[in-house]
């Protein structure tokens, strides 16, 4: 039993932070059209900042705040300067024009910084585990599920109570009528932009604080995942961005505690064996974005 | 006299190789309904987003109350108070009506002594969009959607609204419907750029019209001089485009 609420925390945890950065994907993806492959490099970009904060020594705070505010300028820089001016050219331009952001900043933080782990000294609350009703689990995992709650309440005000929340989830059918009725162009994009960039930045805090170090590749399999999500959860769906962060948390975290130790290391083989699945039955993904009405 | 409230000259449309408007000239005057009658491809809806900046412009110049809106973004050009009822109504689905009428009021202006369209107003003209307040766009019948669509151009406070194929779709009982609002719009003070296939009707509340084939303007008059003109008949009034059957 216990290890069955252990590995629970696990998976929501996991699949939070998915969630989270998928999120950020199809936010992107609705006001832009554009699949952000750099999306991995904002996380990479908190990890990196907050290397830097740790190492001066900088309060906690403030290291937070910059961690989720770092990612977002970047966010908004990227889309000024890889997307705008190749706006209205086709998917597969703003898919390369994201690729090769990518490659770029990978490229930066291996010369710059270092092509090795960096280690982070993270406060020393996040390794101990509490006891709750008889069942260890660890703070970490308790800080993730915590946050990542807060921050799925959060979204759900501004997507349901602003305009600017409402015109995201509208653009994801129709950016065109968007504009038809006012809503700017340029500043709910670069808004998108920064939204994803906040949200892969409280990402990258949460997958950090689980490894302890930074590395010029780190958002490289946690944003593979959450391209996965999306595609499950249907491309440009917000909810199903979060349905599918934490389906394919959940599932990884189900193989790694119930595959025998001979097929452990299949284990992404079982999971992206049964995306294909899914994605096989529903090709749109679990809740794809409805499309307008336009009889 | 002083400037229309609309004036388009010499307006030219292209989708790559295709030319949907050539040199389209009309004005719309303030309190008027003006009709832009033609069949099918014409290049009525083209006219209707090229005014607003989402159709690809190749010349021409468009104006609001003698402001040059040639080089301004579609934003600014319906937040300058030209709001669009798009045909095929698109609505926001995945939203609530609230919200579909939030979105709407972006573009009102923030000196507009009128405040944001409540839905004490819309049920005043709409009664069953205001019971279904909370519910989302998405669900509503055809003709719910149709006047949901309205209501959202209405939001924006707009000086002139471009209503494309209303009556499209619709039964004929909401047809009548959508055609009293349109002269319940007007005794409003509101202005009405309105393409019809349904010509005679539209002619019957429209003051003036312009006709369309192949992109060009080939009549214009009072409504009832367009009406009465072979030309007219020509252009698509023949038959039975003037009573469409209704496809829903």
């Amino acid at each position: 039993m216990e290890l069955v609420i252990q590995q629970t925390v696990n998976a929501i945890s996991l699949g939070g932070i998915y969630a989270l950065l998928a999120i950020g994907l199809a936010v992107v993806f609705s006001v832009a059209g554009l699949i952000n492959i750099a999306h991995g490099e904002l996380m990479t970009i908190g990890g990196y900042v907050m290397l830097a904060l740790v190492g001066m020594g900088a309060p906690w705070p403030l290291i937070v705040v910059a961690i989720v505010a770092a990612p977002a300028l970047a966010a908004i820089l990227m889309e000024r300067v890889a997307f705008r001016p190749l706006r209205g050219s086709g998917p597969q331009t703003l898919f390369l024009s994201s690729l090769v952001v990518a490659i770029v900043l990978q490229g930066l933080f291996q010369g710059l910084i270092s092509p090795q782990p960096k280690g982070i000294a993270l406060p020393g609350f996040l390794d101990d585990s509490v006891a709750i009703g008889g069942v260890t689990i660890g703070v970490n995992a308790i800080v993730t599920v915590v946050v990542v709650a807060l921050t799925l309440a959060g979204l759900v005000w501004f997507f349901r109570r602003t305009t600017v929340g409402c015109s995201i989830r509208a653009a994801s059918l129709d950016f065109d009528m968007v504009r038809a009725v006012g809503v700017r162009a340029n500043r709910v994009i670069p808004l998108a932009f920064a939204l994803s960039g906040a949200l892969a930045g409280i990402a990258s805090f949460l997958w950090i604080a689980q490894r302890g170090s930074v590395d010029p590749l780190l958002g490289l399999t946690p944003v593979l995942a959450a391209f996965v999500a999306t595609a499950v959860g249907g491309l440009g769906s917000t909810a199903g961005a979060v349905l599918g962060g934490f389906l394919f948390g959940g599932l990884t975290v189900l193989f790694q505690a119930t595959l025998p130790d001979g097929l452990l290391p299949f284990r992404d083989v079982f999971t992206f064996g049964l995306v294909i699945a899914v994605l096989a039955v529903r090709p749109r993904g679990l809740l794809a974005a409805a499309t307008g009405e336009r009889a | 006299m002083s400037a229309p409230l609309l004036s388009v000259h010499d307006l030219s449309v292209s989708y790559g190789p295709v030319r949907a408007v050539r040199d389209l000239s009309l004005e719309v005057r303030r309190d008027e309904i003006v009709a832009l009658l033609g069949a099918n491809g014409a290049g009525k809806s083209s006219t209707m987003w090229a005014i607003v900046g989402l159709a690809p412009r190749t010349g021409g110049r468009v104006a609001l109350d003698g402001r040059d809106l040639t080089k301004t973004a579609t934003e600014d050009v319906v937040r300058a108070g030209v709001a669009i009822v798009p045909e095929g109504r698109r609505v926001f689905a995945n939203l609530s009506v609230r919200d579909n009428l939030r979105l709407g009021g972006v573009a009102r202006a923030a000196d507009d002594r009128r405040g944001p369209l409540g839905r004490d107003e819309v049920g005043d003209l709409f009664p069953l969009l205001a019971e279904r307040w909370d519910d989302l766009a998405g669900g509503l019948s055809g003709g719910q959607q149709q006047q949901l669509a309205i209501a959202r151009a209405l939001a924006a406070r707009p000086r002139l609204v471009l209503l494309d194929e209303p009556s499209l779709g619709l039964s004929p009982r909401l047809v009548g419907e959508v055609f009293a609002l349109m002269a319940e719009l007007r005794r409003r003070g509101i202005t009405l750029l309105v393409v019809e296939q349904n010509a005679q009707r539209t002619l019957e509340i429209a003051d003036r019209a312009y006709v369309l084939q192949h992109g060009r303007i080939v009549l214009a008059g009072a409504a009832e001089e367009v009406r009465a003109s072979e030309l007219t008949e020509a252009a698509f009034l023949g038959g039975g485009a003037a009573h469409p059957t209704p496809t829903l």
